[in-house]
This record gives C-alpha cells, sequence and structure tokens, in this order.
C-alpha cells in the first residue's frame, strides 16, 4: 500500500507545483486593456510644434539708401516742410528733432553722453547743489545760478517729493552724507541720484554748473541716437551749427569706442515735434530749389 | 524700427497733402504778414478759424515760407476770429523797396494772448476778415479774393503721385480685409482646437 500513496502523493505534488497547467483566459483582458488606454491618449496627445525661432542677427538693420532711392533733403529743404507743418505753433514749445542711426552691433558698447549745443535747446535748467551748508562752495554755487543749495535741509525738501529742479549736484564733501541719508529710492526712478560715473559728485560745483547749464543728454538706444537739435525759432544757421557740432562728437565717439566693434553713422533724419522725418543729405542749400536761407530765418 | 518702404510712403502721403489741394497758392509780392486770432475753444462759431490754421495754412506757408504768418490762441471767446492780412502799399514800395526788407517787430505765434494783431507800419495798409460762424473753405473764398492770390494747379507729376498713392491705399484697404479674413479663420481653427482640447482633458481625468 505505501508504494500506491507514496505515488498518490508525488502526483498530487505535481499537480499543484505545475502552475503552467492552468488556463491562460484570465490573462487575455489584461493586454487588451492597456491597448484601448492607450489609443485614447494617442487621439489627446499634442502635436509638438517643430518650428524654430529665427536667429536675431548680430547688427541692427540698415538698407541701402542710395539703392533703395530713398529721398534725402537738404537742411533748407527739409526746414521748409517742417515750418509749413507747425505754422502757427509757438515756437519755444516746438522742437527740432534729431535721429542718428547708426551701422551697429545689437549689443556691446553704447554712445552715452552729453552736449553743449551752440545754440542751447533748452537754457533755463533748475540746478540744486548739496554741499556742506553755509560755506563757501553754497556761496558760490547760489551765484552761479543754483535754485536749491544745501545738505540737510534739501534731503527733507527730496523726502517730502518737493522736487523743483531737475539736474542735482554733489560737491565731494558731502558724499557721505548724501550715501547716509538713502534717497536713492526717491531720486533713482527720476534720474537724479548724482553718481561718480555720471559726472555729478564733482569738487568744482560751479564749473559743473557752468557745463551743465546749456548741456544736453544724449545715449544710444535700439541703434539710434535722438534728441532735441534745436527750437523751432532757429535759422537754419543756428541748427546747422548745431548739427554740425553733435555729429562731430558722435563720430568722434564711434572712432573712440569700437576697439573690435565698428561703430559708424548710417543716416541723419530731422523732424519737429510734430512734423514728418525727413532725411538728410549733409547740406545746407541747393540752389536750384529757389528758397533761400533767408526765408526762413524770419518769424514764422 | 519702421521699414524703409513704409517710411517712404507715409512720407510721400505727407509731401504731397503739403504741396497740393486747397491752399496751395503763392501770394502776391505786396503782402507782407498774415495774423489770425481765435481762441482755444470753439464756442463762439471759432472752428472755422482753428480748420483754415489747421488745413490750409501748412499749404500756404510751404508755398510762401518766408511771409510770417502767426496764429494767436487765446480764451476769450466772446470776441470774434479775425484774419489780419498786411499789404504793402503799391506807391511806397516803389520808393523805397530797401524798407521792405528791414525786419518788422512781429511776435511768434502763442497760445497764450501774447502775440495780438500789431498796427500796420507806415506803408502798410491791413485788410480784417471776419472769421466767425464761417466755413474754412469759405474763409480761404475770401482770403484769396482780398490776396489776389495765384492758386497752383498740381503739375502732372504730382497729379501720378496722387494717384499712385490713390491706388496704393485702394490696394491696402482689399489687402487689408484678406488678412483680416485669413486671420479670423486661423483664430476659429484655434479657438475650436482650444476647446476640444478641454473636453479632452476632463475625459481624461475623469477616468484616470
Amino acid at each position: 500500500m505505501a508504494p500506491i500513496d507514496r505515488c498518490l502523493a508525488s502526483v498530487a505534488r505535481l499537480t499543484l507545483a505545475q502552475p503552467s497547467i492552468r488556463p491562460a483566459v484570465p490573462l487575455i483582458p489584461r493586454f487588451l486593456a492597456p491597448a484601448l488606454v492607450q489609443s485614447r491618449q494617442a487621439s489627446v496627445v499634442r502635436t509638438k510644434k517643430t518650428t524654430k525661432k529665427k536667429a536675431v542677427p548680430k547688427d541692427f538693420k540698415r538698407h541701402n539708401l542710395e539703392k533703395r532711392e530713398f529721398p534725402q533733403y537738404t537742411l533748407c529743404d527739409a526746414m521748409r516742410v517742417l515750418r509749413a507743418v507747425e505754422v502757427g505753433q509757438p515756437p519755444a514749445t516746438i522742437k527740432y528733432e534729431i535721429h542718428i542711426n547708426l551701422k551697429t552691433a545689437r549689443n556691446g558698447p553704447v554712445i552715452k553722453n552729453s552736449i553743449r549745443l551752440p545754440n542751447p535747446v533748452q537754457s533755463d535748467w533748475q540746478i540744486a547743489v548739496i554741499c556742506p551748508e553755509g560755506s563757501d562752495i553754497a556761496t558760490a554755487a547760489t551765484a552761479a545760478g543754483a535754485v536749491a543749495v544745501g545738505e540737510e535741509t534739501l534731503f527733507e525738501a527730496i523726502r517730502q517729493e518737493k522736487i523743483d529742479f531737475d539736474r542735482l549736484i554733489c560737491h565731494e564733501n558731502s558724499e557721505k552724507a548724501l550715501n547716509k541719508a538713502g534717497l536713492g529710492k526717491i531720486l533713482g526712478p527720476k534720474g537724479l541720484m548724482p553718481s561718480k560715473r555720471m559726472k555729478t559728485i564733482v569738487n568744482d560745483v560751479v564749473k559743473s554748473i557752468r557745463d551743465s547749464a546749456g548741456a544736453a543728454d544724449y545715449r544710444e538706444r535700439q541703434g539710434v541716437i535722438r534728441m532735441a537739435i534745436g527750437q523751432l525759432g532757429h535759422t537754419p544757421d543756428q541748427l546747422k551749427a548745431n548739427i554740425q557740432a553733435l555729429l562731430k562728437k558722435v563720430k568722434s565717439e564711434c572712432a573712440e569706442i569700437s576697439e573690435e566693434v565698428s561703430k559708424e553713422v548710417h543716416e541723419v533724419i530731422l523732424s519737429t515735434t510734430n512734423g514728418p522725418a525727413l532725411s538728410l543729405n549733409a547740406k545746407l542749400n541747393d540752389p536750384e530749389s529757389g528758397i533761400t536761407v533767408e526765408s526762413l530765418s524770419g518769424v514764422m | 524700427m519702421r521699414s524703409l518702404g513704409e517710411r517712404l510712403n507715409l512720407l510721400r502721403k505727407k509731401l504731397i497733402n503739403i504741396r497740393c489741394g486747397p491752399g496751395a497758392a503763392i501770394l502776391p509780392a505786396e503782402v507782407t504778414r498774415i495774423h489770425m486770432d481765435f481762441a482755444l475753444r470753439l464756442k463762439g462759431g471759432h472752428m472755422g478759424a482753428r480748420k483754415f490754421w489747421r488745413e490750409y495754412l501748412p499749404r500756404l506757408k510751404y508755398h510762401n515760407p518766408s511771409i510770417p504768418m502767426i496764429v494767436n490762441r487765446h480764451d476769450q471767446n466772446q470776441l470774434p476770429p479775425t484774419m489780419t492780412i498786411y499789404l504793402r502799399k503799391a506807391d511806397s514800395s516803389a520808393a523805397n523797396p530797401a524798407s521792405s526788407s528791414e525786419p518788422i517787430a512781429q511776435p511768434s505765434s502763442s497760445r497764450t494772448n501774447l502775440s495780438k494783431a500789431q498796427p500796420p507800419t507806415a506803408d502798410e495798409r491791413v485788410v480784417h476778415i471776419d472769421m466767425a460762424n464761417k466755413h474754412s473753405s469759405h474763409i480761404l473764398e475770401f482770403f484769396m479774393a482780398e490776396t489776389r492770390a495765384v492758386p497752383l494747379q498740381p503739375t502732372n507729376e504730382e497729379i501720378a503721385e496722387m494717384q499712385a498713392l490713390e491706388t496704393l491705399r485702394k490696394n491696402a484697404e482689399v489687402d487689408r480685409e484678406r488678412v483680416r479674413l485669413l486671420r479670423l479663420e486661423k483664430k476659429k481653427e484655434e479657438d475650436m482646437l482650444k476647446r476640444a482640447r478641454a473636453a479632452g482633458g476632463m475625459a481624461e481625468q475623469e477616468e484616470v
């Protein structure tokens, strides 16, 4: 009996140990289900956009004006048009504007400076000076035409936002007091905060006042220098002197600034506050046009 | 920055507008200066005067760059808007032409009533035009009659230029409409996709 028993037991063990005999029926829904889910997902999947961003060119785009035959005007022709557009406007409020397009790279150093024009556009700057109160410097600054002088009194006025000046100069001796006052939050956004780099913290206050009185700032933005170049009442000769002075300075700066990058003047455009922009061709007057300098000099 | 072609077309339009049109006229030599006086606000019939200044005076100034044209504006609407034309007397200009080149003491234009009409000098006579409640074109008619100005007819080139700009404008209108429709269609498609995506996303979330 024993061998039979053993035999039965071994058979039973065999049947238990072999799971492969089991039917594979329950497996079918398992691999069917993921297939269904996947097909659903596929309908939702977004197609990724493969369009690449265009690479920005290194230099600002500057068209060839001669090749495109873009009209350029003499100064007198341009002034004739602009004076006609601005007829009847008060000449002190309307300004001639100049735009100097530069041939330059998008990045790299930019031109930023101030210039004293031969015929100032705005002559009555209101200048305030920070210097030790009651000192010789203070009296000298008031004599030179400063509207506000002092240290703590001036700081207090600034804190109360009573700013009735548009230039702020600081003497070297008062630099510490200025830094201690912590006015950067108020003056910074207005561009009035004195700094050594802007040459508004100086030793000789009187000289600085005299320099900045007739000076106008200009800087290159997006490859173009824009600034007011004259009042509407200016004569062609006055305007010419201003434009020449500015261009001379800009050109010399272009030559100075470029060690590895090249920077040069591409186009000079004249416009007014409300007028169209006219490209200039570096001549004062064309005798064929039939207008004289005198006819553009008088009262509007 | 604007492209060169765009700049050119805008400039062409402005230049032709200042060169041709009503008001493009050459004033005779005896006109020495023109003065306009009207209020900043329109009440009291000051509109025609302002429109004259805005529309016709630039053209007159372009063709007569050496004649001062002064506009004095103020806030006194009860005063009638007037134009003063200063004319040189015929006999005196022949007698001493040197006096005409002398600078005239005339304050420049103002919007704060600072440059009132000056009394005429010895060899000048004045003509007043009352501009109250008149249309600007009506004022121009008066002005042309008083000064005997010679209206300029546009030359052939200028006519061609105007026609070219007109066709440009018409083409631009057609193109604008075409692009508008294209954009509309694109936006419609995008919106549809967006809606479908929103709906699909919701269903997926429910299943998970």
